[in-house]
């Protein structure tokens, strides 16, 4: 009787251990579909981001080489200019300050991409001599260090013609521009 | 139950393998994209001046008028793309140059890419808005 009990349900009826070996199974397959679909999942991303990184780089250079309106000087060359204004006697800038933030505020509404907020900073000596200006559809106050940064730095020389008996002077300045989400 | 799991495994498989070629094709019309955006900035559109090239400085009067022009057929990669371009400037009163080049076609993927550069214009540096929009032939 007992034997007969063991054939039947050896024949029809499932171990725990049958169920688990196809539970494992099942898994196995939910497991490697899971893989397989991010296999290479980030190549958009990727391509993306390097997307990102050009259009910093040419933010930066458009600042660097587009003319302020009504004026024949750069954008960065009127920062610089503004900035070194207070160290050298008796110069003054070609663009003055507020009309100048203003005027850079309306370039990078016309540039900044979509969802992204830009920083623009050009230092002079110190950190203390700066130039920090932020443009963001979305009103953020401050940079995000906790996001992808999108970042381009090089130096803005300007020339100085000397007066009368004054030698011609370099001022030179860091600029960095960083994009990032907002 | 086991041929079950075989028949699922496999259908993942080839629903992995559309994904990996579709992610793999964006990828690459993304870069394609970005490839010909800086070849115009850089080089077919620079403007020039004594003989020097000024890159990033986009001058308009060498983008062809006509839009079947070989200009805007580009190879990369053993693949040929197609490309049109739109150069926006003056924000106050917006000044829009173009569409140049055939009209994208219907139905496939195109990828855009909006840059900023800088337009030669009336002996003046002006920034400006350089849309790209490419297409595989």
């Amino acid at each position: 009787m007992a034997r007969l009990i063991r054939n039947g349900f050896a024949r029809d009826d499932r171990g725990i251990s049958d169920v688990l070996a196809m539970a494992f199974m099942f898994l196995m397959v939910i497991f490697a579909g899971v893989l397989l679909h991010a296999y290479r999942s980030d190549a958009i991303s990727s391509a993306t981001n390097r997307q990102l990184q050009m259009k910093a780089e040419y933010l930066y250079r458009t600042l660097e080489l587009a003319q302020v309106e009504d004026y024949s000087i750069s954008y960065f060359e009127a920062v610089t200019e503004n900035l070194i204004a207070e160290k050298f006697e008796n110069f003054l800038p070609t663009v003055p300050g507020e009309n100048l933030y203003q005027r850079i505020d309306n370039l990078l509404e016309f540039l900044c991409p979509p969802n992204y907020a830009v920083m623009v900073k050009l230092t002079y000596e110190n950190e203390e001599d700066n130039w920090t200006q932020l443009y963001s559809k979305s009103g953020i106050s401050g940079l995000d260090n906790t996001v992808t940064q999108f970042t381009f730095s090089g130096k803005v020389t300007i020339i100085i013609a000397g007066r009368g008996a004054l030698e011609n002077r370099v001022a030179q300045v860091d600029a960095v521009l960083k994009m990032f989400k907002s | 139950m086991a041929a079950l799991l075989i028949v699922i495994f496999i259908a993942l498989l080839v629903s992995a393998y559309n994904q990996y070629n579709l992610t793999l094709s964006t990828a690459g019309l993304v870069d394609a994209t970005t490839s010909i955006t800086n070849h115009l900035v850089l080089d077919n559109l620079a403007h020039e001046s004594g003989g020097n090239v000024q890159e990033y400085v986009i001058d308009p009067g060498k983008i062809p008028s006509d839009n079947a022009s070989p200009f805007f057929m580009q190879s990369i990669g053993g693949e040929n793309f197609e490309f049109q371009l739109t150069l926006s400037y003056n924000p106050g009163v917006e000044r829009v140059l173009g569409p140049y080049g055939p009209e994208p076609p219907e139905g496939k993927a195109i990828a855009t890419f909006l840059a900023p550069v800088v337009v030669y214009e009336n002996n003046r540096l002006e920034y400006a808005k350089l849309e790209v929009k490419v297409w595989r032939v």
